[in-house]
């Protein structure tokens, strides 16, 4: 065998483990994370319970259509009123 | 009240009890329509100076009407029966916290039944803000 090719053999042989490894290291990359994204439910964040009668009630949307209030959040008095319009 | 609502020192919360029938259900629930559309407070006024002869669909729309509301949208609402649910669930909430007749308000957790003299609740109020402060 010529010197030349010899030394290119030489080279290939040299080179495939690292080969290997990078290809290796790809792997456990895509794989983890697909993981992650399958753990995490559709892009959901975790949703903080509601404190009652928080929303203003006013023009809300259908599903946030809370107690109708009237005056400050943080009013130091809440006076809730149980109400019959009849 | 309004002054103590504007002072910021009142906070008024609603909740439908409607236990006279299927008329306070519909009240109430066209009430809910109005606050989908911003105006609970004013068909809420609306409704109780209207409250002679019960509350028929076409009483219901009229006052929609009176209050400015969008009116199509409203009879739409109410054709959906979007918010009998959201009334019911209202109404089983104050019966589990003991609640049997209406008017009943609760001031910073003390419970009133009945109708008071304005003054009664202006000195609840007094009282509870005093308290909410650290007073006694």
């Amino acid at each position: 065998m010529p010197e030349t090719n010899k030394s290119a053999v030489e080279g290939a042989r040299r080179a495939w483990p690292l080969l290997f490894l990078l290809i290796m290291a790809m792997a456990v990359a895509l794989l983890s994370g697909c993981a992650a994204q399958s753990s995490q439910p559709s892009g959901q964040k975790p949703q903080a319970e509601q404190p009652s009668g928080s929303g203003s009630g006013q023009g809300a949307s259908r599903s946030e259509l809370g107690h109708p209030v009237l005056g400050d959040v943080g009013a130091p008095v809440v006076m809730v009123e149980y109400g019959d319009f009849q | 009240m309004k002054e103590y609502v504007e002072s910021g020192t009142l906070r008024m919360e609603w909740r439908d009890f409607p236990y006279l029938g299927q008329g306070s259900v519909d009240a109430a629930v066209a009430a809910r329509a109005a606050q989908e559309q911003g105006r609970f407070w004013e068909y809420h006024d609306l409704l109780y100076e209207n409250q002679s002869g019960g509350f028929p669909r076409d009483k219901l729309v009229e006052l929609a009407r009176e209050a400015g509301l969008d009116v199509e949208r409203f009879e739409a609402d109410l054709a959906a029966h979007e918010y009998e649910q959201t009334v019911i669930e209202d109404f089983r909430g104050g019966q589990q916290r003991g609640i049997s007749g209406t008017p009943t308000f609760v001031i910073n957790g003390n419970v009133l039944a009945g109708m008071q003299p304005v003054g009664f609740f202006e000195n609840a109020i007094v009282q509870a803000k005093r308290e909410a402060e650290g007073g006694s």
